[in-house]
């Protein structure tokens, strides 16, 4: 296991509750695991802990066979950080904010130009990033997050504010990287990109883990086995749902496959998000 | 410290500077640097041996203050100084380089002063030392003040009581008060070094008392700002 | 629907934040205090004549402080993009600057007022006094939006903030300067501040008695008229400067 957490609680200073109640879970070398949740959850709260950015947790939490309160700068070393807004030096370049960045790591990292290239950012851009649209910041802070070659790479909303072409750019960036052997602990809201590239997610409300699991089995686990079937009829499009779980709605079925002029044939799973709701009884764009 | 510790000192007081120049802080001090000697040759010429020392204080002596503490609250609007801190970068050594950097605008915008009014000669090699402490020491008293506000504003004003304690050593140069009461200050030893600086035939075994003064000062300063930054500063580095 | 209404909301909410606002409340009192420093200083100088050439520095404090304290607000406002919220509310732009320039003028006038009253020196010419006055306010909201308008950045201000100090030492050279290139320092609206304010403590009378080697032979006018024709110009430029980099 890259990271086992046991029992990890965490209140803010002064404040009342405590925002993590005693999360339990593990994360394989090379996994791409989510982290699922209602904003105010406490998915970026676990992660800045993780990240070592909030210090003062209890429970125990292990990351590359260490005990992560122990860990020191070196840490940094083998992690990638790509945060929820921009963080970048505003009156610098693209590159000179990562160049400024690679000074500060004691292992080989990647030269700036290849990496702001891999995600479509202009290379040579005299421009401040000030001047950059919020999507094109993100991809800087995201380039950023990659230049020391992390075992571990943290991403908090990496596709929020980019267009379909570069989110589908960073999918595919996330599941290459992860095939090269990176963890990646990623945590969002946008069920598409959860469902599409995570190995496991995890359901995380009000402090609590509700489950961890495969998307797909998660999916399979909740769905109602029932095939909808669209045919043209009338002159109009007409739908029919049969259940296959019993026999004379499964022969009807079969009977329209083989002599209806059906145009399109659809399972029913439940999107990611209705299991979210279905299992914490919470919509995950609801606070 | 090692050969690595170093370079990423270096690496990181870089990068303060080239975020002021940006912002063309260092070319604007440095112009006004030039605007003060000129016209303390046009109106104070006879007086210099008072005058110099008075503004050094006055002048790069406080720039620390307000430019560290307003770099600051930059990189929390920025949020660049969360990203700092997943580097291997010690929070240490990101305030030093933030002092650091700021000094070395200081030391030279008084270098220009001092050089320019009483001329360059070895008196100005020598001022270099206790100025660059004194303006290091305003920077962590601008870092340590910073950690108690939550706006750049606030701050502003709130930096008032504390820069009239700073600036007391005025009232010992001007012969208000005996420089014997205020030598619990270390900013007594800045006016006294430039003060001794300022003369034709300098005090040589009081000027190292001076520069040992400032640097005992920055060593209580340093370790009291990494207090600050692990008590009021780590968990308040973005804007929310 | 007429903007007094919500002037008049806008002026009770801010009312009510200087009394509730200890930092507000601050930056009121400062400038008071600095008045008090001033007059107990003063008297240690060995310099003929020092209450009276500092008499201008104790009315000029509260304006600079001021401008400078509200500059930095509206540059951080800028930073964290909140001044786009207030383009999108029914109150038109214009109406928000005057009622932002007029309130920072007034409370800069009485205070300026308060600190030459603790300050303690007697003015010979109560209306010229008066004028030169309302002008020196209106340095308040012309720094407050030149540091809003021309500096993205906190550095940027600082930066901005040290030329504007230097530039308010910009008098002190009519002590060095004689009267044909005092022209050179027209431009600056302390300039005539200062010497208006002077003319009015000694009195048009005492003027040649003061140690001052070169006065200028400005009409009594224009010691008032012509920085605020300068101040109120500066606002309205920056004002528009300030709207368009803050979009």
């Amino acid at each position: 296991m890259l990271l086992e957490a046991a029992e990890l609680s965490y209140t803010y200073p002064g404040g009342a509750e405590p925002v993590l109640r005693g999360l339990d879970f593990r994360i394989r070398e090379g996994e791409i695991f989510g982290f699922l949740g209602p904003n105010g959850s406490g998915k970026t709260t676990t992660q800045k802990l993780l990240a070592r950015i909030l210090l003062g947790y209890s429970g125990s939490v292990r990351v590359f066979g260490e005990d992560l309160s122990r860990q020191g700068a070196g840490y940094y070393n083998r992690i990638g950080v790509c945060f929820e807004f921009p963080n970048l030096y505003e009156k610098l370049t693209a590159e000179e904010n990562l160049e400024f960045y690679r000074g500060f790591f004691d292992v080989p990292t990647d030269p700036a130009a290849r990496m702001l290239e891999r995600l479509g950012l202009p290379v040579g851009d005299k421009r401040p990033v000030g001047q950059y649209s919020k999507g094109m910041k993100m991809r800087v802070v995201l380039t950023r997050s990659l230049l020391n070659r992390p075992r571990l790479w943290f991403l908090d909303e990496p596709t929020a504010g980019q267009d379909p072409q570069h989110s589908v750019l960073i999918r595919e960036l996330i599941r290459e990287r992860a095939r090269a052997g990176t963890t990646v602990f990623l945590t969002t809201h946008d069920m598409t990109v959860a469902d599409e590239i995570c190995d496991r997610v995890a359901f995380i409300v009000g402090g609590r883990l509700a489950l961890v699991d495969e998307p797909r089995r998660l999916k399979l686990a909740h769905a109602r086995r029932v095939v909808r079937v669209e045919l043209r009829a009338g002159g109009g499009v007409e739908r029919r749902d049969f259940a296959l779980d019993r026999e004379d709605e499964k022969r009807a079925f079969l009977e329209l496959v083989r002599d209806g002029p059906v145009e399109t044939i659809h399972t029913q799973e439940p999107s990611l998000e209705d299991v979210f709701l279905e299992v914490t009884g919470r919509r995950l764009g609801a606070p | 410290m090692s050969a690595g510790e170093a370079a990423r000192l270096a690496h990181a007081v870089r990068l303060v500077l080239l975020v002021q120049a940006r912002s063309r802080f260092p070319h604007v001090y440095l112009g006004v640097a030039l605007a003060m000697t000129v016209a303390v040759r046009l109106l104070a010429r006879q007086h210099a041996e008072l005058v110099v020392p008075a503004l050094l204080l006055g002048e790069p002596g406080t720039l620390g203050v307000f430019l560290v503490a307003g770099q600051r609250f930059l990189e929390r609007n920025e949020r660049s100084a969360t990203a700092l801190l997943v580097t291997p970068l010690p929070s240490g050594t990101s305030i030093a380089a933030l002092v650091i950097g700021t000094a070395l605008v200081g030391t030279a915008a008084g270098a220009v002063l001092q050089g320019g009014v009483l001329g360059v000669d070895a008196r100005l090699a020598l001022l270099l030392p206790p100025l660059f402490l004194t303006v290091t020491l305003s920077g962590l008293l601008g870092y340590v003040l910073s950690g108690y506000f939550s706006e750049f504003t606030r701050f502003i004003l709130g930096a008032v009581p504390p820069l009239f304690v700073y600036s007391l050593p005025f009232a010992s140069h001007f012969g208000l008060v005996p420089p014997l009461a205020l030598v619990w200050l270390p900013t007594q030893w800045s006016i006294a070094a430039f003060a001794n600086l300022a003369r034709p035939e300098p005090d040589l075994a009081a000027w190292s008392a001076e520069c040992a003064a400032l640097a005992a000062a920055n060593a209580a300063g340093f370790q009291w700002a990494q207090h600050v930054f692990r008590t009021r500063i780590r968990g308040r580095l973005e804007v929310a | 629907m007429s903007d007094v209404p919500k002037l008049t909301a806008l002026l009770r909410k801010d009312a009510r934040g200087v009394y509730r606002d200890r930092f507000l409340l601050w930056l009121c009192v400062y400038p008071l205090v600095l008045a008090a420093l001033l007059r107990a200083v003063a008297p240690w100088i060995p310099i003929d004549g020092m209450r009276l050439y500092l008499a201008p520095a104790a009315l000029m404090l509260a304006p600079n402080l001021l401008g400078i304290v509200l500059g930095f607000a509206l540059i951080e406002e800028r930073e964290q993009k909140t001044w786009l919220l207030l383009r999108v509310l029914p109150l038109r732009e214009r109406t928000l600057f005057g009622y932002l320039a007029t309130t920072a003028t007034l409370l800069s006038l009485l205070l300026s007022l308060a600190c030459a009253w603790i300050y303690g020196l007697p003015v010979a010419d109560l209306a010229g006094f008066l004028g030169v006055a309302a002008a020196n306010a209106l340095t308040a909201p012309l720094l407050m939006l030149m540091l809003g308008a021309a500096a993205a950045n906190k550095i940027e201000g600082l930066a901005l903030g040290k030329i504007i100090s230097t530039s308010s030492a910009v008098p002190l050279l009519c002590f060095v300067l004689a009267p044909p290139w005092q022209v050179a320092l027209v431009w600056s609206p302390f300039y005539w501040i200062y010497l208006g304010l002077l003319r009015a403590y000694a009195g048009e009378a005492q003027l040649a008695a003061l140690p001052l080697p070169h006065w200028p032979a400005w009409p009594g006018w224009s010691y008032a008229l012509v920085p605020a024709a300068l101040c109120v110009a500066g606002v309205v430029v920056f004002a528009r400067i300030y709207r368009r980099r803050a979009a």
